[in-house]
């Protein structure tokens, strides 16, 4: 007993250590509901240049742009001199030398290395004279020198305490005697794990997928011919343990792994495929996810597998090239032991040429001097005047320079970029927020209309556009509109879920058709069945071994009809096939089931259910005839199996008689509806819990109104017509759409939303609730849904049936207005655009962007969300009539009517952790777009329905793929943390920090800036100072007006 | 057991391996710890909220939960208790390959 309660702790063990090494790698949703977050989340409770520094370690991933691209911004003006000096303040000593009859300081030693790029890799291409250098040599003596031995064992030592924490065994192996184990174990990782976790994109489907992926590898691997040549593979595999942890423990105590690394390695492990394993991550967590409960697969198995290839692979290694056992102690007393065999088979593995002491000495001395000759110049010094220098004022700059390398200069330059953002920002609002400025008051006049938008930086320019062209009033809030949904949509079998990542759907919300198109259902239905069997029926051909000659002799021409029109009038051929699609299938007027059920219809429900359940099993019972089987028998047999009466009613043993079935048979069947169809009284209740979850009772459906007006900051002067509006977009043959649409509902269309909030808020009893909780929305007012397309900046209005005849004329002017807006929004759009031109003409460019969207070659539908760089809470008046290009997150808020504070809680603690995770995207994605990102479009190809692979054979790529950041060869995404301002009290502000933990990592560990605007006055969050002001004397410049930016070319 | 809302779905299949026959969630709790004061007020945010996970086993399953819990309780703020209960219907809990 208690060794088998030990084993099962040693699993459990097992589990909690991958749990804890999983955290290092990002969760990552199927392409279809694409969610931007944060690639480095786990990280976060360090601060961000800690965790940058460790992901480079882990992963060697780049954390900040070539030095050469924050130069070019330097050159252009886009990054200040003075927020350099600033920057560098921070790191710079209160230090100067003597050379010659001027003094150097530390700071411009140090100012001088980043803009003149020296120390860099590609700043060191600059030719100095020879002459110079050699007479610095000279001088600098001994400066620099460090002998052979003491450089080997100093590698050694640092490759010793990487060992087993931040590489592994592996990766080890190729490093040293150059061998490519990683590539050998990823390649066959890879086969598995898209074999495995496909989700119905594979002809042929991996068997024996339901006993779970250790263990349908295990059956399958047996029957390979010795796998990346492990000999005896067969017998080995088929020696392994049953259970996954088991196995995994195994290969970690072969190897030697020292219990306190573990943890560490399996971390570094699941690190060299960061894709699979982010996506195996997200999975193992979704125990409804049907893919997951039908095929169940876990870190546990992915590694226990990976594992037992890495052993045996580093096994065969060693043993051939360096006679020793694969273990942690050996690799650790080799390296110690025969240091300089290692170091110089390093070398040779990296492609490097094995120098002798001397050379390496003379090098040393001569890069030196060639940087002091490059510093002296940068600081306008005749390198004769430093060749006199005293020897310790050079022994100190050359101590300067060491001390300032590379890796030092990327978080410099990122705080120097931002620090030039922020102030053109801060400056801009400070033209409508000054002191000078009025703090503004609840407006009188009743504006025309009013819209609510999601806080996505595409609608900022809508928004702008919008407000000009009439008295329009906009907000932004969240795009679900604080009702998190599971949506059925009427006519598929796929549910959505319509809210942010972060949380839960709490509520279902059925499509329903309206009644008066009941006509028209049956008709979409056998249709709509139709078009699915063919295109079933067509892809089945397709795929078939033997049929695609066929396919291609006689429907070939219809396929090449279709392929030139899509690619030559790509805008005219998707609205053809449009038309055609609705001609055939007629469109259907939906409703969502808004309301909770009442008791008695669920009861109704379930009923009716039940009774379909006893019809069939009688039906199938071959002694009983269909036409025999009345509902009152029906009703007998479901009450004898609710009740769960042992002893047969006696009135349903009548109607048995009638029916030809015994006593006994009679039983059977209640006993198998009660044990198999699930007719009892606990799955009654079940399905009353589950069907009660349906619609909002009245309650919630005031709280959802009222909380989306109190969080903008309306509680009264509503005007007669209210738009709430969502958003969506169009693309074609676009893996990446759903990074497009709406994240705050889960990457979908936030169409359903808007319709439920607008219905809601249209009934009148909800209205009532609300009012007396202090909101008067007028009895004239009506709520309508709409939804914009962001590629073709479109707006469509939905259940326009419902809207009142007095309100017709105000939707005709609303609409007129949001076309034209649409219109100003493409013009201002298009000049963006790779291929765009700025003040193209109106009507060119509405064209241009709906050709945009159908065009199936096009890889750049839309920027999306790239160039987002802020997240404003506060009332509109900060940012009303002000050109913020499309970059600023804006969720409307007024302190004043948030007196506890708790609506900025709920702002900071969900809508500001999205917009957090959109920039850190955006930002990973662009500063190293091979690891954090998913690399070229051009070279995508679709895996499993859930992902996407860099050509046949590759991680799954995880990231934005790099045409949505860089634009050829510039970046169009500006790369640097969310500044979020908020307009409130600063006590506020410091009481929710100390409340939670989540914005304390944000803010002190410097994930996201912080900036208030408290009376009138900008103050900037110090997790060491606190508040400081913002000094007054900003620039104001139009913000980052995508236009007028200079374009820096990007070299990575 | 009481732990971050993106820790709910790792505790969750702990119980599911140790053949737990069921557990309680309890959402949003606050609570002080060794690392302050911990809010429930996540209205659009589960996973930064505190969650309560109740379970009912048979004795020799608590030292394998334990053993599960016990390297996420090295990284992470969360607590767990274990008391003796009595229960009403004793093959309820018992249920399930140990």
């Amino acid at each position: 007993m208690n060794t088998k309660a030990d084993q099962k702790s040693r699993r459990m063990e097992i589990r909690g250590l991958v749990k804890i090494a999983g955290d290092a790698v990002a969760r990552f949703w199927p392409l279809r509901t694409f969610i931007h977050h944060n690639p480095l989340v786990s990280l976060e409770s360090i601060p961000f240049h800690e965790a940058v520094r460790l992901a480079c370690r882990r992963a060697g991933a780049r954390g900040y742009l070539p030095c050469k691209v924050y130069r070019g911004y330097l050159a252009v003006g886009r990054i200040q001199c003075s927020h350099l000096d600033n920057a560098l303040a921070a790191v710079a000593r209160d230090a100067d030398v003597w050379v010659g009859e001027g003094r150097v300081s530390h700071l411009e030693v140090l100012r001088a290395v980043l803009v003149d790029g020296f120390g860099c890799p590609e700043g060191d291409d600059v030719v100095v004279d020879d002459a110079d250098i050699d007479a610095l040599c000279s001088r600098l003596g001994v400066v620099g020198e460090v002998s052979q031995t003491d450089r080997n064992m100093a590698e050694v030592l640092e490759d010793q305490a990487a060992l087993a924490r931040d590489i592994t065994l592996s990766q080890w192996c190729d490093q040293a005697l150059g061998t490519r184990i990683v590539q050998q174990v990823n390649d066959e990782l890879i086969k598995w794990c898209a074999a495995f976790l496909d989700e119905g994109h594979a002809v042929w489907a991996m068997p024996g997928r339901q006993r779970g992926f250790y263990r349908a590898w295990r059956a399958l691997s047996a029957y390979e011919w010795s796998p990346c040549g492990i000999l005896d593979s067969r017998r080995k595999i088929a020696s392994l343990p049953d259970q996954p942890e088991d196995c995994l423990r195994d290969s970690l105590s072969g190897m030697g792994v020292p219990y306190p690394r573990w943890a560490d390695y399996l971390a570094a492990e699941l690190a060299v495929l960061p894709g699979w394993a982010g996506f195996i991550r997200w999975r193992a967590e979704q125990v409804e996810y049907p893919w997951q409960k039908a095929f169940p697969m876990s870190l546990v198995e992915y590694l226990a597998v990976r594992l037992w290839y890495e052993r045996e692979l580093v096994s065969q290694a060693c043993r051939t090239h360096l006679g020793i056992e694969a273990t942690f102690e050996g690799l650790s007393t080799y390296m110690h032991c025969r240091s300089y065999e290692y170091v110089s088979g390093k070398a040779r593995a990296a492609g490097r040429r094995c120098s002798d002491e001397i050379d390496r000495v003379t090098l040393t001395r001569r890069e030196t001097a060639h940087r002091l000759v490059r510093l002296a110049r940068a600081l306008n010094i005749e390198p004769a005047i430093l060749r006199q220098a005293e020897p310790g004022s050079l022994a100190k700059l050359v101590q300067w320079l060491d001390g300032f390398a590379e890796p030092h200069h990327g978080p410099i330059w990122l705080e120097a970029f931002e620090a030039s953002y922020q102030d053109e920002l801060v400056g801009t609002l400070a033209r409508t927020v000054g002191p000078g400025v009025p703090a503004g008051s609840m407006d009188l006049v009743r504006p025309q209309s009013q819209s609510i938008y999601c806080i996505d930086v595409r609608m900022e320019p809508f928004r702008r556009h919008l407000e000009t062209l009439g008295n329009h009033e906009t907000f932004a809030f969240a795009g679900f509109f604080g009702a998190p949904i599971r949506l059925r949509p009427w006519g598929t079998h796929r549910e959505t879920e319509q809210c942010p990542a972060v949380t839960k759907p709490r509520n279902e919300v059925r499509e329903i058709p309206r009644s008066y198109h009941d006509h028209v259902v049956a008709t979409h239905r056998s249709r709509a069945g139709i078009l699915y069997t063919v295109r079933a029926l067509v892809h089945d051909l397709r795929e078939n071994v033997a049929t695609p000659f066929v396919m291609v002799e006689s429907l070939g021409w219809f396929y090449g009809m279709l392929l030139v029109g899509k690619t030559l009038w790509p805008g005219a051929f998707a609205r053809l096939i449009s038309w055609c699609r609705e001609f055939w299938v007629p469109r259907v007027a939906t409703s969502l089931t808004v309301d909770k059920l009442s008791a008695a219809d669920i009861d109704e429900m379930i009923m009716a259910e039940q009774r379909a359940v006893v019809w069939k099993t009688l039906r199938a019972h071959r002694d009983t005839v269909s036409s025999h089987i009345t509902p009152s028998i029906v009703e007998a047999v479901r009450q004898q199996a609710i009740q769960g009466d042992t002893a047969l009613n006696g009135e349903l043993v009548a109607h048995g008689r009638k029916l030809g079935l015994t006593r006994e048979v009679l039983a059977g069947i209640v006993d198998e509806l009660r044990q198999r169809r699930g007719l009892d009284e606990r799955s009654v209740s079940h399905q009353q819990e589950s069907l009660s979850r349906t619609g909002f009772t009245l309650d919630e459906q005031a709280t959802t109104v009222e909380t989306l007006l109190r969080m903008i900051g309306v509680s009264s002067n509503v005007a007669r017509l209210v738009l709430i509006c969502a958003h969506a977009s169009t693309s074609t043959n676009n893996p990446y759409e759903a990074a497009l649409d709406c994240g705050a509902c889960g990457g979908n269309a936030g169409m359903p939303n808007a319709r439920l909030v607008a219905m809601m808020a249209n009934n009148p009893q909800v209205r009532d609730r609300v009012r007396a909780r202090g909101i008067v929305i007028p009895s004239d007012t009506h709520f309508v849904a709409g939804q914009l397309d962001t590629t073709t900046d479109r707006v469509e209005l939905f259940d326009l049936e419902d809207v009142p005849a007095t309100h017709r004329r105000d939707v005709a002017r609303l609409k007129e207005d949001l076309h034209e807006a649409g219109r100003l929004t493409s013009q201002e759009r298009y000049g963006r655009l790779p291929d765009g031109r700025a003040r193209a003409r109106l009507s060119l460019v509405a064209d241009r962007v709906q050709t945009r969207s159908t065009d199936w070659s096009q890889v750049l539908p839309e920027w999306g969300l790239s160039g987002n760089a802020a997240f404003i809470v506060g009332p509109r008046r900060l940012t009303r009539g002000l050109n913020l290009s499309g970059r600023v997150f804006m969720h409307s808020y007024d302190w004043r009517l948030d007196p506890g504070g708790r609506w900025l809680e709920v702002i900071l603690t969900g809508p500001q952790l999205v917009c957090e995770w959109i920039a850190l995207e955006h930002y990973f994605s662009t500063v190293d777009n091979e690891v954090y990102g998913s690399g070229s479009k051009a070279y995508h190809n679709v895996v499993g329905r859930l992902g996407v692979m860099s050509g046949p054979w590759s991680d799954l790529r995880v990231g934005l793929p790099r045409q949505t950041v860089i634009s050829g060869t510039t970046a169009f995404h500006e790369p640097m943390r969310l500044l979020t301002v908020v307009v409130s009290p600063r006590e506020r502000l410091d009481e929710l920090i100390a409340r939670h933990e989540l914005l304390r990592h944000y803010y002190c560990n410097e994930w996201v800036h912080l900036a208030v605007v408290d009376e009138g006055r900008f103050y900037r969050f110090r997790s060491v100072n606190g508040w400081t002001p913002i000094s007054s004397t900003l620039s104001s410049h139009r913000v980052g007006a995508a236009e007028e930016r200079e374009r820096v070319e990007w070299n990575a | 057991m009481v732990v971050a809302g993106n820790h709910l779905a790792f505790v969750t299949d702990l119980l599911e391996k140790v053949h737990a026959t069921g557990y309680t969630i309890i959402g949003n709790v606050s609570g002080k710890g060794h690392h302050g004061i911990r809010e429930a007020h996540f209205t659009f945010n589960d996973q930064q909220s505190l969650v309560m996970v109740m379970t009912v086993v048979p004795e020799e399953k608590v030292e394998p939960i334990l053993a599960g819990l016990r390297p996420l309780f090295s990284r992470h703020s969360g607590v767990m208790f274990v008391y003796d209960v009595a229960v009403s219907r004793r093959e309820y809990f018992s249920a399930g390959e140990g």
